[in-house]
């Protein structure tokens, strides 16, 4: 890249992705401005280009502008495959562990209503459900040291 | 071939090729129906599809997004899209207790059974509502007054959207005015520039120093993919068998009665009848399940008679969903159109008979059912992984700027590009600030196309 004198000398931090969200989801600055313009020029360019190919074919006017705008929506997904070629994701994709301490926050969240019921009273499908989901044990121990709150604190 | 035998091949083609192109977009969170469907249909009106495979396009494509939308909403714990929103929390809630691939099953096990549920039921209703059609139609443009401000007050903005209707509605008729003096009618320009309005009022606030700080983040959002198990043989899960009698019960009843409420917001409904359900169900974990299950069966079923109870009935786009993500059905000129002068329709209200909508709406159910339901059922989690490694928030960006641009310079060259960007900056800015949401807007553009004509000819007494 061309250097110029007006250019902040170097940092740490130079050249780093600028994210920002935008449209619901983070994106980097210049990926962003890039594809912008890539997919601008390559959509535009097949509907176009189709435009006039296709008005010596087509039998009318309107049916060759209708086919190119088939053109140009091939043209925009093309692009967006490009794009997706060029650039990566700006996720930080985890595949965690289930972290246990969130279990028991929700437990405690789930209860805060004072509403959380008894498993034992569950209809038999919906226990055995839980059971397999290994929720039964975990649920059932909730409750009970919900009621031993509760016989502390009538 | 007989010409029965034609049009349903078509709608076989037309609403596989919707199923299959909207179960991968569902897979994408944050894509919102109304930009995505809306564009799509109305490229496939444009290009001469016959009416029964628009249909079946139409409603196989919405079921299906609707279903895989789950997937984010479930595993990644991102709203798929803001008909999701108000299930986020119990999806959460079951995310954080180890078991997201039940919420996810839940949620599209109600769907499912809610879909095939309410197609029948619209159709009923609007063969009820029917009768009443060609005086709705006449009053049509104060009904679109009244709608147009009962959606804006119901929106997050309550007042200030019922206020901002009315400079809203003023750019709309103005902008008219200037085109029309080129000799240029816009309509779909009008559309894209709303459905896209987000987008366009994003991509203007990162240009200005001022409003960028706002947009700037430190680093890429985080996200945790939860892990996944198969508890079924074979491939296709049976729904009945993942729901339990009561949840099956829960979603057969609030599907009824969301079908019958089509000019409500969906998002409304379903957060209505999920309370209505969580507060009847004494257990915590079934509270959970129940709730999921039922509400993601009421936003199908809502979504579903919303578009097909005015499309039936009246022909004319009178509820949020037939303004928005349905509106190609109604209104696509120069193939579909209504006219506002002499009030005169010709679209699928005209083209097909309430008989055939029940039959390609369930075809539709079916086709959707039998690819986005397996396929949401079996690769939820790797479809999530590969989506977010692979598919680069830029990549979407740069396939609906150029779908801007294409679907811009066909209708209207240089002209309709300027309207689209006017209509999309300002309906973004006042989405983001006001809270006018999209169904509003696109309720003020009915306004300004059906009611301004006859209350000016009041007012001038011409």
């Amino acid at each position: 890249m061309e250097h110029r004198l007006s250019d902040p000398p170097a940092a740490p931090g130079i050249g780093a992705k600028q994210y920002a969200e935008v449209w619901g989801d983070t994106v980097d600055l210049k990926d962003l401005g890039k594809a912008v313009v890539i997919g601008g020029v390559i959509a535009l360019a097949c509907y176009l280009i189709a435009g006039r190919i296709l008005l010596g074919y087509a039998p009318t006017a309107q049916i060759a502008r209708t086919y190119a705008m088939l053109f140009g929506l091939l043209g925009c997904v093309g692009a967006g495959a490009l794009c997706a070629r060029l650039f990566a994701p700006k996720r930080d994709l985890s595949e965690a562990e289930l972290d246990d301490s969130w279990r028991d926050e929700t437990l405690a969240a789930l209860a805060e209503g004072g509403r959380f019921g008894r498993t034992e009273d569950l209809p038999p499908a919906v226990q055995a459900e839980m059971k397999e989901l290994g929720l039964y044990d975990t649920f059932v121990r909730y409750e009970a040291v919900l009621r031993q709150a509760e016989a502390k604190n009538p | 071939m007989t010409p029965l035998m034609y049009d349903i091949l078509v709608a076989v083609g037309m609403g596989l090729l919707g199923a299959v192109l909207f179960s991968a977009i569902g897979l994408i969170s944050g894509t919102d129906e109304t930009t995505t469907i809306a564009p799509v249909t109305l490229l496939v009106v444009l290009l001469g599809v016959p009416p029964a495979g628009v249909f079946t396009f139409w409603l196989a494509a919405a079921v299906s997004k609707h279903m895989t939308h789950a997937v984010p909403t479930a595993l990644l714990g991102i709203p798929g899209d803001t008909l999701a929103v108000p299930l986020m929390p119990q999806a959460t809630s079951l995310r954080n207790l180890g078991v997201p691939h039940i919420a996810l099953r839940k949620m599209i096990s109600g769907a499912i059974i809610a879909a095939f549920l309410s197609v029948p039921l619209a159709v009923l209703f609007a063969v009820l509502l029917a009768p009443f059609g060609p005086a709705i139609t006449s009053a049509a443009p104060w009904i679109f007054l009244a709608a147009a401000l009962g959606v804006a007050y119901f929106s997050p903005g309550r007042w200030a959207s019922v206020a901002a209707l009315i400079p809203f509605v003023l750019l709309i008729v103005g902008l008219q005015t200037v085109t029309k003096g080129y000799g240029v009618s816009l309509g779909v320009s009008y559309f894209l520039g709303i459905a896209i309005g987000p987008l366009v009022a994003d991509l203007f606030a990162i240009l200005s120093p001022l409003d960028r700080k706002r947009m700037m983040r430190n680093a890429p959002r985080s996200f945790v993919l939860a892990p996944d198990v198969k508890s079924w043989g074979g491939h296709f899960p049976n729904p009945f068998r993942v729901l339990d009698r009561s949840q099956t019960g829960w979603t057969l009843v609030t599907a009824t009665i969301s079908s019958a409420t089509f000019v409500f917001s969906p998002v409304a409904m379903t957060v209505m009848l999920g309370e209505v359900v969580g507060a009847r169900i004494k257990h915590a974990y079934h509270r959970l399940t129940s709730v999921l299950a039922a509400r993601n069966g009421v936003t199908e079923a809502t979504y579903v008679a919303e578009a097909l109870i005015p499309l039936i009935a009246f022909g004319l786009p009178l509820s949020p969903v037939a303004a928005g993500p349905a509106a190609p059905l109604f209104n696509a000129p120069p193939v579909f159109t209504i006219n506002n002068a002499t009030g005169e329709i010709h679209n699928l209200h005209t083209l097909m008979s309430p008989l055939e909508f029940l039959g390609y709406g369930l075809l539709a159910v079916l086709l959707a059912g039998l690819i986005a339901y397996p396929f949401a059922m079996n690769y939820a989690r790797s479809a999530a992984a590969f989506v977010s490694r692979n598919l680069s928030h830029e990549a979407i960006i740069a396939t609906f700027v150029g779908l801007v641009l294409v679907i811009g310079t066909w209708e209207g060259g240089a002209l309709a590009l300027m309207v689209i960007v006017t209509v999309g900056l300002v309906g973004g800015t006042l989405y983001r600030t006001l809270g006018l949401n999209t169904g509003v807007q696109f309720m003020g553009y009915y306004a300004a196309v059906l009611s301004v004509p006859t209350i000016a000819k009041l007012v001038t007494g011409g």
